[in-house]
């Protein structure tokens, strides 16, 4: 069970390297290959119990939460 | 009765199964974008259907704001959205301002009110900004022009897409500061289904009722399909543009410490 995981990158400074285009379908795209040379990803694997994401400096950059929309009742009616 | 958000969620869906229909028929006169495209439609339309609607109580008028049925009529005419200014002012989506629309709100309540506790926790600060620019919107003289529908808008968020059976490629969301989150609830009848998030070398298992807050405009991600039953996404989002016109600054990143300094007190 994964509670915590962390990135060994800088979350801005991957910010000010993405670029924001049309989805590609090709597996292997340019960008991801140029970014991988500066932004070691992670293999946090499949995640199926909550936790967090977080960068080298502690910036959260993604909840997981998993049946929260069914676990917490709040309405209640005739 | 007990009532879950999700289920609440998927019986929304039936207020906006016309909205959805006329909006997949209407693409077929358009090209479609890589966010029109995807749908699997089960066997005999099933419960939800197919579709993307996106509902906003304000924001910068856009090309895809415009009903899809008058897209025709727009390309043909060559209309190109100008990039918008300070000074423009927003909108309310033309796909808020219909009674199945109204019906979606009333019915999806419970969806909206927990969806503000998860984000005043996973992100304050942009719970805040989130909040007042609500408030400017419907107290202020920032819309072309305002709607009664407003009344019923009770999500701190600049807006949402309902999406339906569709899986979705990767991709990164623009409209977000980098520090925003997206929310997105998974909803529907599928049993198995993944959000891919390669920039974390991630799979979520994305069953329905579950909630995923998201750095979208920097972590790509994407769902390939699903097994078994419907999909249903909404995918909450705060644009920047908006937050700008309305004179709120950017929230700052989310800390863990902020946290553990809490269980400390």
């Amino acid at each position: 069970m994964a509670l915590l995981g962390v990135a060994e990158w800088d979350v801005s400074r991957l910010s000010d390297r993405v670029k924001n285009r049309r989805p590609r379908t090709d597996a292997d795209p340019a960008e991801d290959s140029d970014l991988a040379k500066y932004f070691i990803n992670p293999e946090l694997g499949h995640l199926d119990e909550p936790c967090i994401v977080m960068d080298v400096h502690r910036h959260i950059i993604l909840w997981y939460l998993p049946g929260i929309y069914a676990l917490h009742r709040v309405v209640s009616t005739d | 009765m007990l009532i879950y958000e999700k289920d609440a969620l998927n019986a929304g869906i039936s207020h906006l199964r016309p909205d959805l229909n006329r909006a997949m028929n209407a693409l077929g006169t358009v090209s479609a974008s890589w966010r029109n495209s995807g749908f699997s439609a089960p066997p005999g339309g099933g419960r939800f259907g197919v579709g993307v609607l996106n509902f906003s109580p304000g924001w910068f008028q856009r090309l895809r704001d415009v009903r899809l049925d008058q897209l025709s009529i727009i390309f043909a005419a060559n209309l190109v959205p100008k990039s918008q200014q300070l000074k423009d002012h927003l909108y309310v989506s033309t796909s808020l301002k219909t009674e199945p629309a109204a019906s979606f709100l009333r019915a999806t309540a419970s969806v909206d009110v927990i969806s503000n506790a998860i984000t005043a926790l996973v992100a304050p600060r942009q719970y805040d900004f989130g909040l007042a620019a609500i408030e400017r919107i419907k107290n202020g003289h920032h819309l072309d022009s305002s709607h009664p529908i407003l009344d019923s808008w009770i999500s701190v968020w600049s807006g949402f897409s309902v999406i339906v059976n569709r899986a979705t490629p990767l991709h990164r969301d623009l409209g977000g500061a980098p520090e925003d989150f997206d929310l997105l609830l998974s909803s529907g009848t599928h049993d198995a289904c993944n959000l891919d998030v390669p920039d974390l070398g991630a799979t979520l298992s994305y069953h329905p009722g579950t909630a995923v807050a998201i750095t979208g405009r920097v972590l790509q991600h994407g769902v390939k399909g699903w097994e078994g039953g419907e999909r249903i996404c909404q995918a909450r989002f705060m644009k920047d543009a908006v937050h700008d016109r309305l004179g709120l600054p950017k929230p700052t990143w989310v800390n863990y410490d902020d946290y553990i300094g809490l269980t400390s007190l």
